[in-house]
This record gives C-alpha cells, sequence and structure tokens, in this order.
C-alpha cells in the first residue's frame, strides 16, 4: 500500500491559466497566489502553449485540473490518457491534480461533458477502486470534484454528499469543493446547500472553486461565463467558515474578460475570507 | 427495473446521441419542469460543445461561410463524427476529409482548402518540439562535404496542394476584407505551413523549391538535390540558387537534423 503526502498547506487565491492572459501575466506578474491550468490543454506534443506553461510554473504554483479522466466510467481505464497527465505533471510539478465526479463516455466514446453518476453503492465500490488505481499509478492523491448537475437517477439511494463523503473516505483523496456547483446543483435538485457543506470532511478538503453560472429554461446552468453572484460569495463565506482556510480560485470559460477584472474579483474573495474567524469546524 | 452502472451509461450516452427519450425511466422527475426537459440540457450541451470545439478550431471557415451554413456543416459533423478522443483538441481533426465528400459543399472545394489550410496551422502551432537548425550550424558543415548534406524537416511542418485561390481567400478574411470569388488556379499552389518562433504561418512555394523539398524529404543528398533543380528549372546559376533555398530553410526554422556522408562510404 503507497503513502501519500499529508494534506498540501493553503496557496491563497488564484485565476484559472487562460490563453488570453499569457502575456499580460509574465509581464506583469500580477498579484495571484497560483494558477490552476486545466490539464488536457497542455496535454499536447508541443509548441507556445508550454512553453508559456513552463515560464508561468516558473514564477507561481500551479494545480492540474482535468476534465476527462472518466473516472466514474464503466468503461476501462485510459492508460494512454493517464500516461500523458504523468508526462504533464512531471513536467509542471502541481501542487495537486483534480477532477470531475463524473463519467465523460463508454464503448470508446468521450460525450466531453461531465455526466453525473448514480449514487448507488456499486457506483461508490467502482468509483472508489478507480480513484485508487490512478493514485497508484500517478503515485500521489488526486483530488475530486462535486459537479453542477440537472438530473437525479431514479436508482440513487444515497444524497450526493454522502457518496462524496464516502468516496473521499474510502479512496483516501482529497476533494475539491465546487461552491458554485453546490448552488447550481442545489438550486436543480431543491436540497439545503448549507446541508451539503455541512457534510463535507473538512481535512479533505484541498480546493475551492468558485464560478459563475446563467439561468436555464428550468433551473441553473454552470456556464463559467459569468462573474461570482451574490449568492455564491454567501456560500463561499459559510464554506470558509466550516473548512477554514482553503486553496481559493476563480474559473471563468467563456466571456473571458480582461485580467484586471478577474483579478478585483479574486480581491473579493481574498476580503470576505478576511472576514471570515479562522476556525474550522471539528 | 434495477440496471447495472455500464447499463445505465450505456442507456444516457445512447440517449444523448440519439437525441432520443430512452433513457427517461431512468431519471427523476426535477423539481422544476419536465425530466424531458432536464435531459435535454445535456443533450443540447453535447451538440453544442462540439460546435463549438469546430467553430474554435475553424474561426475562418466559420468566417467564411457565416453561422448558419456553418452550424448546418458543423451538424452533419457531429452526426457522423461521435467523439472518441478525451482530448477536445483532436475532435475536429477530421473535418476537411468530411468536407472532401460532403455533398452541401461539392460545388466549394475552397471550403476543403480553407479547412485543410487552419488544421495544418493547428497542427504545425503545437506539433512536437526539436530544436531547429540554425545558421551557426549551417556554417559548422564542412564546405566540402555540403554535397553529401542530408537535411530532415522539422516536424512542425506541413505541406498542402491546392487547386483553388484559397490562400487568397484565407488572407482577405483574416484582414477582416471581403474575401475574393473562389476560382480554380490555372496551376495547383503547392503550400508550406511551418511554426516560427512560435507562431504558425505559411507561405506558397515556388515550384523549384518544391521539388527540392520533395528530394530533401525522400532523403536525398545535397548533391542530387541540385541536380534535380537542373534538371527542373536548367544549368544557370545552380549553386546560388540552391545555397538561397538553403539559407532561407535555415532562416525559417524548417530543418531539425543533418547528416553528412563521404560519397565514398
Amino acid at each position: 500500500m503507497r503513502s501519500f503526502s499529508d494534506k498540501p498547506a493553503s496557496l491563497g487565491f488564484g485565476l484559472g491559466l487562460r490563453p488570453q492572459h499569457y502575456r499580460e501575466i509574465l509581464d506583469t506578474n500580477p498579484p495571484i497566489d497560483w494558477f490552476e491550468v486545466i490539464s488536457e490543454n497542455y496535454m499536447i506534443p508541443g509548441g507556445r502553449p508550454l512553453r508559456m506553461l513552463d515560464a508561468i510554473t516558473e514564477r507561481y504554483p500551479v494545480v492540474m485540473h482535468g476534465v476527462s479522466l472518466s473516472i466514474a466510467s464503466t468503461a476501462p481505464l485510459d492508460m494512454e490518457y493517464l500516461t500523458d497527465l504523468k508526462k504533464l505533471e512531471r513536467r509542471t510539478n502541481p501542487k495537486w491534480i483534480s477532477d470531475h465526479l463524473c463519467w465523460n463516455g463508454v464503448h470508446g466514446m468521450s460525450l466531453h461533458d461531465l455526466l453525473p453518476v448514480p449514487y448507488t453503492e456499486e457506483a461508490l465500490t467502482h468509483v472508489v477502486s478507480r480513484i485508487q488505481q490512478v493514485q497508484d499509478f500517478l503515485g500521489r492523491r488526486i483530488a475530486i470534484e462535486n459537479v453542477s448537475s440537472y438530473i437525479t437517477y431514479e436508482q440513487s439511494h444515497m444524497e450526493e454528499w454522502d457518496f462524496v463523503r464516502e468516496l473521499a473516505e474510502r479512496a483516501d483523496c482529497w476533494l475539491v469543493l465546487d461552491v458554485n456547483n453546490v448552488f447550481v446543483s442545489g438550486s436543480n435538485h431543491d436540497f439545503s446547500t448549507y446541508g451539503f457543506i455541512n457534510q463535507i470532511p473538512v481535512e479533505r478538503v484541498v480546493q475551492f472553486h468558485l464560478a459563475g453560472h446563467s439561468e436555464g429554461e428550468i433551473g441553473l446552468i454552470d456556464t463559467h461565463d459569468q462573474p461570482v453572484c451574490e449568492a455564491v460569495w454567501q456560500l463561499y463565506a459559510r464554506a470558509l467558515q466550516r473548512f477554514g482556510s482553503v486553496s481559493t480560485m476563480i474559473e471563468r470559460d467563456d466571456n473571458i474578460p480582461p485580467l484586471a477584472e478577474l483579478v478585483a474579483e479574486l480581491n473579493h474573495a481574498r476580503a470576505i475570507a478576511a472576514s471570515i474567524p479562522q476556525t474550522v469546524a471539528a | 427495473m434495477t440496471f447495472t452502472l455500464a447499463e445505465l451509461q450505456a442507456s444516457v450516452q445512447s440517449a444523448i446521441l440519439a437525441d432520443n427519450a430512452d433513457a427517461l425511466p431512468l431519471i427523476n422527475k426535477p423539481p422544476k419542469g419536465t425530466t424531458a426537459q432536464a435531459f435535454s440540457v445535456y443533450q443540447s450541451a453535447y451538440k453544442m460543445r462540439l460546435r463549438d470545439f469546430l467553430a474554435n478550431d475553424f474561426p475562418v471557415l466559420r468566417t467564411y461561410l457565416g453561422d448558419i451554413k456553418f452550424s448546418n456543416m458543423a451538424r452533419d459533423y457531429i452526426k457522423s463524427h461521435v467523439p472518441n478522443q478525451p482530448n477536445a483538441r483532436w475532435y475536429s481533426q477530421g473535418l476537411p476529409d468530411f468536407l472532401a465528400t460532403y455533398a452541401a459543399m461539392r460545388e466549394n472545394p475552397e471550403c476543403y482548402e480553407l479547412a485543410q489550410l487552419e488544421r495544418a496551422l493547428s497542427d504545425v502551432f503545437d506539433a512536437a518540439e526539436k530544436t531547429p537548425l540554425t545558421l551557426t550550424d549551417l556554417s559548422a558543415i564542412p564546405t566540402a562535404q555540403i554535397s553529401n548534406l542530408r537535411l530532415k524537416l522539422h516536424p512542425a511542418i506541413r505541406r498542402l496542394a491546392f487547386t483553388h485561390n484559397t490562400t487568397s481567400i484565407w488572407s482577405a478574411l483574416k484582414a477582416e476584407q471581403e474575401p475574393p470569388r473562389p476560382h480554380l488556379l490555372e496551376q495547383h499552389q503547392e503550400i508550406l505551413v511551418f511554426r516560427h518562433k512560435g507562431d504558425a504561418r505559411f507561405r506558397i512555394l515556388g515550384a523549384e523549391e518544391s521539388m527540392a523539398l520533395d528530394c530533401m524529404e525522400q532523403g536525398s543528398n545535397f548533391a542530387i538535390v541540385c541536380e534535380m533543380m537542373a534538371m527542373h528549372d536548367g544549368n544557370e546559376n545552380v549553386p546560388l540558387r540552391a545555397a538561397t533555398y538553403l539559407r532561407g530553410w535555415f532562416e525559417a526554422e524548417l530543418l531539425s537534423d543533418f547528416t553528412w556522408e563521404s560519397a565514398t562510404k
């Protein structure tokens, strides 16, 4: 049995690294504590994106965040993907590697979506086993993120937060708590977002995600194309009360504004964190 | 009825791809709206996301076709191309080949060539790293060995052959100008797509330079390249013509390896 290192310390306040901002980051060294990079964007043979990544990792701590691990899929683990992931990990030396509690496809297909999992004992056993295999392959714990969802399955017999808690403990992995995803799913499925957060084990959470969402026809959609809304800021404050100082970052994937706007939004997160007494719940 | 996880995933995936209601019995009625509306979020997102991948990878083609024609083309591509790679970077790789036989654009072969050009530019942009040879490397080659020189092209190079005025259309669209009307060229154009200082670029090759690059790619030494040039365009100034190309290739970072072996070996 492999042993892994202790929970990493908070990195402070970070942003998702986006190509639109490469030049400004390298020219001005903006006051951003760390960057999260989308792993797949750099799992390429070569060229400028990798050179930019190299230059940024020389100056800032980086974490890797994937969208295609497909940890809950019943398809076999994609060893070619994992080999490329490990190669990128060796290159960037990230503080941690994360991906989503979801599946992307089966039967050799990848739908490029974060499809939700039924909360069943069978799925839990399956995902735990897959996380353990990935952790053994990478030689380190990974972090798993809760997703936004628009459906729930008829056969689920556990709540999402119970599934996430059990998964983290049985697989011995870290968690990324996406505060916006809790808010979106809570609104879509009519559950208590505070109740969700209260059930997540404090010692497992290494990172918070913050993002914006949009109003869909019958609920909220996790679009990452808007500023963080007031209700998500409030939920973030509640998460800080429970989890204490945790690395926080803002995800913006579409309608990407100038870097200064994102830094201002990040400073709002700093201000909220500074106003919360740093006592961590037991 | 209880489904295994594998059965559930197969059923949900199938209903997303086929855009049908077959998976709805697996899904709870949501607090707001219908089960079909909730599931349609995934069905719509699948198509929108793939269309966005295509639009991001082929921005010039999208401008050329306009939103409606591009979306119709994307819809047909998506129907016939289920993504099978975990990395979205590779989803659009098949678009040029798709357009080569796409009935709706049979009368517009320039669209196929535009797609070829955009894909080649993307491919060289993030092609494998290899340190390009420099003029300093060239100066290190003993003069007496130049004729034995064999050169290898850098991995970040693609060659294309166009029958239409596609490069003029591409350049006008990039400059946000009205593109010229498409027309068949009197002679086909050889295009070199390459990476220079991290940027993807292209240029039109003359027939002689194209032939010289072909010879090199086939492993001919420089003496043979010069002989072929003499046969192609005459004996006049062959060494000067060849040296000019050679210098240009080094300056443009087109070469990654060289060897020179004695002809007597």
